[in-house]
């Protein structure tokens, strides 16, 4: 290689990444632009950020977006933990199935997934609504967590649990003070991605939620038929700030486990 | 005095799918005894520790401990630690935490000041004080080696499996260890029994020395027994006797050896060399034997030198390797033979021996160590 391909690749990737953020860099300058249907930058404005602070509709689709979040955050970590120890550790019939069809739903269109989870709650006369978004930002939850933190095991050591129990330390004393400790990373790292998953989601939360359960990016989209604000685009810039910032936490996380 | 058993097996087994890790072994090692497992790797040696320390189930047979049957029990209810070959230190907990973990759990209830003081001592016992707010990763190998011992021996367990414990060690530390370890045995009387592959060491150290190989023993004994009259054409190749010769029993109670004990006998190799060896108790006029004899029993002098041994033959240095404090020979003997001599380096510098030189060389009756002949191997 030649002294100038690893400047022609910088530039290259610069491209790649100017490619992928410009977009969202055109939606931050807007979300401070005062005019109303401007497309020209005409000076600097809060305005349309205070507009969302005082908007009773935003608030309560933010607090039923966090009142899903937070618990697919716990519940689908714990199942996925569970999950992830019962498929890595033991031996049992099936398990290989198991675990291939934890990436069958990453994959599968959430429109499917949307579908049939409208369907199926239907079919049980389950009422639309927090409860059933909540069930379905579980349930397509855990193939994450579960994956995630079967990465984090399959570079678990199994001799310092041999160690442990060598030590003295019965089964459940090893789990938690060896097990446990050695996956946190893995256990902190799938919560962390969890939250935007479950925040961002539209395509499955549009078929499985009800009236007045509107999350965040529902009530964006509704705003937005109604017509684009710039209101929408300080809310844009907001949403694409939170959850950037806890995936960056995330993956520090991640990435300080491996080492 | 009457010694209690404090490890047995008995006709231990263990497989993993189509490899035999462990063959039918079976094993007394006394109380207090140091007793060390060598061998090469794959042979079974850390699948035999795990065994003992209840981190495997064997296939077939028992394990007793202190004369009670431990096979069924898991490995926190044994009372034997293991020092493990690639050290397993509890990484998210620094050194200290790591040597309290098995004082510090609730089947031990041990005070927190005791506590304390028990790490401390174990942290001076290892050379390792003001190690103790450190992580695993911020410590070398050896240094973390010397954690995991001490992390085990704080326990003061009634027997101590060490695997390979000093392999990371530089020669004059692993030396330094060697003493201390011998110490801490006399001191506080615990069984140890060593995985090492370093004959030296294992010779050394241990009250006795097992040889393995294949998941069995090839020959036990004490140190002396083992380097002095390995049985087996195998052990002699692994503790160094590398002149290695078949051949057969010509004549009986021949040639007498000077000052030999033992029962002599006139051998004559296949390539045509006649040998005497005092080691001829229980062989035939006629019968095939294979014999070794260790590198620094072979002496070597110029030709014109007058001296005295058994076996005296005309020779030429065919090769020279210089090792420090000795040097070793390898000399040729007529067309097929060659043999190698260690002797020290001074030796060496004194008569200026190099390559093509003809020189005299030659080896006692006592130094014809007869192999055991065939397939039956010696089992214990
Ligand atoms: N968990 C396992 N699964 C499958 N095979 C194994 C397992 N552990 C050991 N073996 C096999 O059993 C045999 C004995 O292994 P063991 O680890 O006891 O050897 P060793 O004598 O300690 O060797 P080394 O000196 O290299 O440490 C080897 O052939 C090894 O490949
Ligand atoms: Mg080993």
């Amino acid at each position: 290689m030649n002294k100038a391909s690893p400047r022609l690749l910088s530039i290259g990737c610069g491209a790649v990444y100017l490619f992928m953020y410009l977009p969202l860099l055109v939606l931050v300058v807007y979300s401070f632009t005062p005019t109303e249907y401007g497309v020209a930058w005409e000076g600097f404005t809060l305005k349309w950020y205070i507009a969302v602070f005082n908007n009773k509709y935003i608030q309560d689709a933010l607090k039923i977006s966090l009142m899903i979040a937070i618990p697919t955050v716990i519940i689908s970590t714990a199942i996925g933990t569970i999950t992830a120890f019962t498929l890595y550790r033991y031996k049992f019939l099936g398990r290989a199935l198991y675990q291939g069809a934890l990436y069958v739903p990453l994959v599968m269109p959430d429109l499917v997934i949307g579908i049939s989870l409208l369907l199926f709650y239907t079919s049980i006369s389950l009422d639309l609504g927090i409860l059933t978004i909540l069930l379905a930002h579980i349930s397509f939850s855990i193939p994450l967590t579960t994956l995630v933190i079967i990465a984090r095991m399959q570079r678990l050591d199994r001799t310092l649990e041999d160690a442990a129990m060598d030590l003295g330390a019965d089964e459940w004393t090893t789990m938690w003070k060896v097990t446990l400790p050695q996956l946190m990373p893995g256990i902190l790292a799938a919560a962390l991605l969890t939250f935007p998953w479950s925040f961002n989601d539209f395509v499955i939360t549009f078929f499985v939620s009800g009236v007045g359960s509107s999350t965040l990016p529902l009530r964006v989209y509704s705003m937005i038929r109604l017509g684009v604000s710039p209101m929408v685009n300080a809310l844009g810039t907001l949403i694409i700030v939170a959850p950037l910032i806890i995936v960056i936490i995330g993956t520090y996380f991640d990435r300080r486990s491996v080492s | 005095m009457k010694r209690i058993s404090s490890v047995e097996l008995v006709r231990v087994s263990k497989r993993y799918g189509d490899v035999v890790a462990v063959d039918n072994l079976s094993l007394t090692i006394a109380e207090g005894e140091f007793f060390s497992l060598l061998g090469p790797s794959g042979c079974g040696k850390t699948t035999t520790l795990r065994l003992i320390g209840g981190l495997e189930q064997p296939d077939a047979g028992d394990v007793l401990i202190d004369g009670e049957v431990v096979t069924d029990l898991p490995p926190y209810e044994r009372n034997s630690n293991i020092v493990f070959q690639n050290y397993a230190l509890f990484p998210h907990l620094t050194i200290e935490n790591n040597i309290a973990f098995g004082l510090r759990l609730k089947s031990r209830r041990v005070a927190e000041p005791e506590v304390a003081r028990l790490v401390a001592e174990a942290l001076e016992l290892v050379h390792l004080e003001g190690y103790g707010a450190r992580r695993p990763n911020q410590l070398s190998g050896g240094q973390q080696q010397r954690v995991a011992l001490a992390r085990a021996l704080v326990l003061r367990p009634k027997v101590l499996l060490l695997d390979e414990p000093l392999g990371a060690l530089d020669r004059k530390l692993r030396k330094a260890m060697q003493i201390e370890l011998r110490r801490i045995q006399h001191e506080v009387n615990i069984t140890f029994i060593y995985v090492t592959h370093d004959q030296d060491e294992a010779m050394s150290m241990s009250d006795r020395v097992a040889v393995m190989r294949n998941g069995n023993f090839e020959q036990l004994g004490t140190p002396r027994e083992i380097f002095q009259t390995p049985r087996t054409r195998f052990v002699a190749d692994f503790m160094g006797a590398s002149n290695i010769f078949s051949g057969r029993v010509v004549a009986l109670g021949a040639g007498a050896a000077r000052g030999a004990s033992g029962r002599t006998i006139q051998i004559e190799t296949e390539s045509g060399l006649r040998v005497i060896s005092s080691d001829g108790q229980g062989r035939s006029a006629g019968a095939a034997v294979e014999f070794s004899i260790r590198p620094e029993a072979v002496q070597v002098f110029p030709r014109d030198r007058d001296w005295i041994a058994d076996n005296k033959f005309e020779a030429t240095i065919v090769g020279k390797l210089y090792l420090g404090d000795v040097t070793e020979l390898e000399v040729a003997l007529g067309d097929d033979n060659s043999i190698s001599s260690r002797i020290q380096s001074s030796i060496d510098q004194k008569f200026g021996f190099k390559e093509g030189d003809r020189v005299s060389i030659g080896w006692n009756a006592e130094d014809c160590n007869l192999l055991s002949s065939g397939s039956d191997t010696t089992r214990c």
